[in-house]
């Protein structure tokens, strides 16, 4: 049933068993983005394919919240092999299946509840927000794809929707500072090598004459001949389709027994240069500069999973703190406990008494999560105070979704191995108690700080060893 | 028991009258002190005297050689020679002539020459390096080189060699105050004379035959041989020549090869260049057999065209090869029979013989020693070498003569240099099939 206001087939209403306002476009002229919000899902029809993509573009490209993280499904009965689509939509569907649309709106909508409203400040980067919780609702890793379009030749679509997408610099920054602050784990995919003054992908590698630049070269293969010892470039000896020895004038018939080819031999034809060792120079194509090999960036691209860090981030901000935070009592942030570790292991570095670190997670998945509902929320403060009550004033304590991570400054390994066992199994009980209708795991995880840890090293072990218990 | 031996000597120089004593010594009166000693000292008189109008030619040749100012083109081949590069690219650096380029060829090195030879390319210290990734002998590497000069004379160095800072200017003056002179000869002299016994007896060597036999030579237009260390060239002829022939012998073939279409070689003491030799005498040994069976090989078979009447028969050139031929391989198996003949005849007075033979032989040496100081540019220095002059008897008459013998006989009988590994095997097989 169409919509009056939508015009004929352009913005098609779809009907299904579920309550929910699913939209076909065909004629995305006649998408008015104000009302995006309005909808459950939109379907674009990739008949159009340029004016498809714009419109996903122009959607994702929004910072209101309830329009980038809306819902929208390629039509397409044809294989679409644009990676970018991939990227920005929720999926290429071939037929509409409302069954398959409405889990995956259900879904998002469940992550979405879990995100906290915050006012946007200078301390808040809104694009990295935006990255994080579209990750986040879709549980989907950010993948680059390759664009011709791109300086790089590569692009992370959504981020390159927020960036100035001639400015390859300021996309590799904000992945990278991402990275680094651990919101997201970085998996390789490519390396490429960019203009060291523009970061560029569009190189041209090019060997050129050492002495004066010039690209305009042939080489030659040197040819020996073995009974009168003359040796020059091949052209001293091509007779019509002989070879012929320029000073004996014997005919060469038999490599390896006439004669060899020991080298080749570089000519200069602009500067009548003869050398053997061209230089590589690599033209930028988009600014111009010639690169020497050693003077090129190079940059790692990574298929980017959102982390626990990343997911606490999604969900609330830092610097977006304010009542909520009560809830945490007794923990600090995330990036106050990183603090708090680098000074710790300074500590230990001059007092030589070692300390130990250790990380709680109760085995929560999401489908767990979804049947929890509302005593989700509950169950995460009772698992909080829970911990705050079986730890010392000592301890320093943090919470990252629900992860738990205790640092215990001047505690032998073993004793802090202990403690963590004891809280593992208190914790169990607890939630064997809590939750009725699920068996949720407890993992534990120790790791001890010596004067040679390295801060992100201890957290990702901390972490590896969670998966291995 | 020395009074004893005293008077017998002094009986046998009483009884013999001058006629016996050269019938008894006839090798060396005959044969030897007029080719070794009289020749010396005339030439070395003759350049002595006419010093000053050599100087005038001199003057006027460097005139003209700053007026033109040539590219000359120093071209270095060799084989793991990386370690000697700095060393010949500062000495070259240092030199008063400065219009070259210098084109190192590497031949197929399995050392870190290929790094220092592009490291040195690559700051400008070498115009061209030359890596070849196989081995092809030095000739090969020669031609190389050749093929990619540009200057106007060619200049062959061994990359252990060094130089005076006026010898690259030196050696070009011969080509503007000679006639028709299509190559010049440096003088080489030893550098690590010091190092050991063998190597001040090479030096002594170098100084009285090789540079004096040379300077007699070349006033005598039968100079026949341009050391491959330090040697010019007319570009133009040796390229017509189609440069360097397989060795070993190389230079000396080359020589030949000029001299063969009509140009005069000349040798210029002043141009000296300092190397290294041998420090043992098993080296030594290796060296000189590969000397002594080149020269067979080319004077006797490669280039025998020589002795025979033709087109392109020169009476200086035959001369040249006669000479060459008959001291260095006649005599030296004449001096056998020479021995057996003070032994049949002497058999009661060896022991007055020989040692007088011996003392003959020095009183040579020392004289051969004074003359060519006369003439030298670091006559102090090379003076201290006199303490070894009474050695070199029996270094030049028993050691030198013996593996001379050896070597003819190795390479007339057995064609002994075609495996010589100091030539790849590849080339030494077509050099045999070819008899070259």
């Amino acid at each position: 049933m169409n919509k009056p206001n939508e015009g004929k087939a352009a913005i098609k209403h779809i009907e299904s068993d579920y309550d929910k306002e699913i939209v076909l476009v065909s004629d995305f002229s006649a998408f008015d983005m104000k009302k995006a919000p309005l909808y459950d899902a939109v379907i674009l029809d990739f008949t159009d394919k340029k004016g498809c993509l714009e419109l996903l573009k122009t959607i994702r490209s929004s910072f209101i919240e309830s329009i980038y993280l809306l819902p929208i499904f390629v039509l397409s009965i044809i294989e679409i092999k644009d990676d970018e689509i991939g990227q920005l939509s929720d999926g290429v569907i071939n037929n509409i299946q409302t069954d398959s649309i409405n889990s995956f709106i259900e879904k998002v909508k469940v992550k979405r509840k879990q995100l906290k409203p915050f006012t946007p400040s200078p301390e808040i980067d809104k694009n990295l927000i935006k990255l994080l919780r579209f990750s986040f609702t879709r549980e989907k890793s950010l993948l680059p794809v390759k664009d011709r379009h791109s300086v790089i030749g590569y692009k992370y679509p959504l981020i390159n929707l927020a960036l100035d997408s001639k400015d390859a610099g300021a996309e590799m920054k904000a992945i990278t500072k991402a990275v680094e602050e651990g919101f997201f784990s970085a998996k390789f995919i490519d390396r490429m090598h960019l203009c060291g003054k523009c970061y560029s992908g569009f190189l041209n590698y090019k060997e050129v004459d050492p002495e004066t630049g010039d690209a305009h070269l042939e080489t030659e293969n040197i040819i020996h001949h073995f009974s009168c010892a003359y040796m020059g470039p091949e052209s001293d000896f091509v007779r019509e389709d002989k070879l012929i020895c320029p000073k004996c004038t014997k005919t060469l018939r038999h490599i390896g027994v006439d004669y060899d080819k020991p080298s080749v031999m570089y000519h200069s034809i602009e500067s009548d240069r003869y050398f053997q060792d061209p230089e590589m120079k690599v033209e930028c194509l988009n600014c111009g500069h010639i690169n020497d090999i050693e003077g090129l960036v190079q940059y790692d691209l990574f298929e980017l999973s959102l982390t626990d860090e990343g997911i606490d981030e999604a969900i609330q901000p830092t610097g977006s703190q304010s009542a909520a935070d009560t809830v945490y009592s007794g923990y600090i942030t995330y990036a106050t406990f990183g603090t708090f570790l680098r000074f710790e292991i300074e500590r230990v570095k001059s007092s030589q008494k070692n300390s130990s670190i250790g990380l709680l997670r109760p085995g929560i998945t999401s489908e767990i999560e979804n049947d929890l509902g509302h005593q989700y929320q509950k169950l995460i403060e009772e698992i909080s105070a829970f911990v705050v009550n079986n730890t010392t004033a000592s301890h320093i304590l943090s919470r990252s979704v629900n992860s738990f991570f205790i640092l215990m400054p001047e505690t032998p390994l073993d004793k802090c191995n202990m403690a963590m066992e004891k809280m593992k199994k208190s914790l169990k009980t607890l939630l064997e108690n809590n939750v009725k209708d699920h068996d949720i795991e407890v993992h534990a995880s120790v790791r001890e700080i010596t004067p040679n840890s390295e801060y992100q090293s201890v957290l990702n072990d901390l972490r590896a060893g969670i998966l291995k218990d | 028991m020395f009074i004893e031996y005293w008077e017998t000597f002094v009986l046998y120089w009483h009884d013999k009258d001058t006629l016996e004593i050269i019938r008894t010594f006839w090798f060396f009166f005959i044969l030897e002190l007029p080719r070794f000693l009289l020749f010396d000292f005339i030439i070395v008189v003759s350049v002595i005297f006419n010093r000053k109008s050599i100087d005038r030619k001199r003057q006027i040749a460097r005139k003209l050689l700053w007026a033109e100012m040539p590219l000359i083109s120093i071209i270095v081949p060799g084989k793991n020679e990386g370690p000697h590069l700095y060393k010949l690219v500062n000495s070259l650096k240092e030199q008063t002539y400065f219009n070259y380029e210098l084109i190192v060829v590497d031949d197929g090195s399995d050392d870190d020459t290929p790094l220092i030879g592009r490291d040195l390319e690559k700051n400008g210290m070498i115009h061209q390096f030359i890596r070849n990734d196989v081995r092809g002998g030095k000739a090969s590497a020669a031609n190389l080189a050749l093929r990619y000069t540009k200057g106007k004379f060619i200049v062959h160095l061994d990359a252990d060699t060094s130089f005076d800072r006026d010898s690259i200017e030196n050696i070009l003056l011969p080509f503007y105050y000679g006639e028709n002179i299509g190559a010049v000869g440096g003088n080489i002299k030893v550098r690590n004379y010091e190092d050991t016994f063998c190597a001040s007896l090479q030096a002594i060597e170098y100084i009285n035959s090789i540079s004096m036999g040379r300077i007699v030579a070349s006033e005598l237009g039968i100079y026949r041989i341009i050391s491959g260390a330090f040697g010019a060239f007319r570009t133009d002829v040796i390229k017509r020549l189609g440069g360097w022939d397989i060795g070993p012998g190389l230079d000396g073939d080359i020589t030949v090869k000029f001299r063969k279409i009509g140009y005069k070689i000349h040798f210029e003491y002043k141009a000296i260049g300092l190397t290294n030799a041998p420090t043992t005498f098993k080296a030594l040994s290796k060296q000189r057999l590969r000397w002594s069976k080149s020269l067979i090989r080319f004077r006797l078979k490669k280039h025998s065209d020589i002795y025979l009447p033709g087109r392109n028969f020169s009476i200086l050139n035959f001369v040249s090869f006669l000479e060459n031929v008959t001291y260095d391989v006649i005599l030296n198996i004449l001096w056998w029979l020479y021995i057996i003949d003070i032994i049949m005849h002497n058999s009661q007075m060896l022991a007055v013989v020989i040692p007088l033979k011996i003392a003959m032989y020095m009183a040579m040496d020392f004289i051969q020693f004074s003359l060519f100081l006369a003439l030298s540019e670091r006559a102090r220095k090379e003076s201290k070498l006199y303490l070894y002059i009474p050695a070199m008897v029996f270094y030049n008459s028993y050691y030198m003569r013996f593996v001379r013998t050896l070597a003819y006989f190795k390479e007339i009988f057995f064609d002994s240099s075609y495996k010589d590994p100091w030539n790849p095997a590849k080339t030494s097989v077509k050099a045999l099939q070819n008899k070259l």
